[in-house]
């Protein structure tokens, strides 16, 4: 495990830290743990684990947070990104984890 | 190829090769079709009209209606080719519901397709009553709260599915 660092990872905080206004993002590239998978191409950065706390997912179901993220990232997910495990959370539901 | 076809009974047009669908509680453990194992960037590329990405959407959209719970996954249920894919099948057999799985690397076709269709980007993708439920995560999440366990039981009722075990 570990704190993601690459181009893409740069990137995908960008855009969500301007789309969502996170309270919290933690973006963890798990690509390692995929190396040798039938469609790694050996650039890495295709697989992160994401959580984000943004009061913008407020009576939203998971789905429809999910999907927000999804479009969030379109280009990066066309461009390499093959997996995201997603956490969305609004402050209410991770209070504890709101603040770092 | 053709004869899995055959078995199918032809459910999906003929001219789609989504070879690896299979009935994911039927099909035996370790037992790959010898087609699978042929990498999709490995076969020959034919490039798609708008047209017949139509028709790849309403083919799709004729087997999650038809089909009361439905996975499109990378591999077979008796042998996942990601992690996610994975968990989702080891879920969903724990919960013991019946379900049909469609391997997206069989087919770029359907790989792309599923994804315009669902309008997600990532795989596995699970759908329940022709209404997409969501992927790894949302399975999860809704397997830990009993949700998934619920809606599964609604699509297919446990009590037939015994009943015919009998």
């Amino acid at each position: 495990m570990s704190v993601a660092r690459g181009v893409y990872s740069a990137r995908i905080r960008e855009k969500l830290t301007q789309a969502l206004n996170p309270s919290r993002l933690v973006l963890i590239d798990e690509s390692h743990k995929h190396a040798g998978h039938r469609e790694d191409s050996g650039l890495g950065e295709t697989h992160f684990r994401l959580e984000i706390v943004s009061s913008s997912f407020e009576g939203e179901r998971l789905v429809a947070r999910h999907r927000k993220v999804y479009d969030i990232l379109k280009d990066e997910l066309d461009e390499r990104v093959h997996a995201l495990s997603l956490s969305t959370k609004t402050p209410e539901e991770a209070p504890e984890e709101a603040t770092e | 190829m053709l004869s899995v076809w055959a078995r199918q009974g032809g459910v999906i047009g003929s001219r789609l090769r989504w070879v690896s669908l299979v009935d994911g509680r039927r099909f035996s453990s370790g037992q790959v079709d010898k087609e699978e194992e042929s990498d999709p960037d490995f076969q020959p590329q034919v490039k798609k009209s708008a047209s017949d990405q139509d028709d790849v959407s309403k083919e799709i959209d004729k087997i999650v209606k038809e089909t009361p719970v439905v996975l499109f996954m990378k591999g077979l249920p008796s042998a996942p080719q990601c992690g996610f894919s994975y968990k989702t099948v080891q879920i969903l057999n724990t919960l013991g519901s019946e379900y049909r799985a469609f391997n997206v690397l069989s087919s770029n076709e359907l790989r792309e397709g599923i994804k315009k269709y669902s309008q997600w980007p990532t795989i596995p993708q699970l759908f329940v009553k022709g209404e997409f439920i969501g992927g790894c995560d949302i399975v999860e999440g809704m397997n830990s709260s009993g949700d998934l366990k619920k809606l599964l039981d609604s699509a297919v009722p446990p009590s037939k599915d015994a009943e015919q075990k009998k």
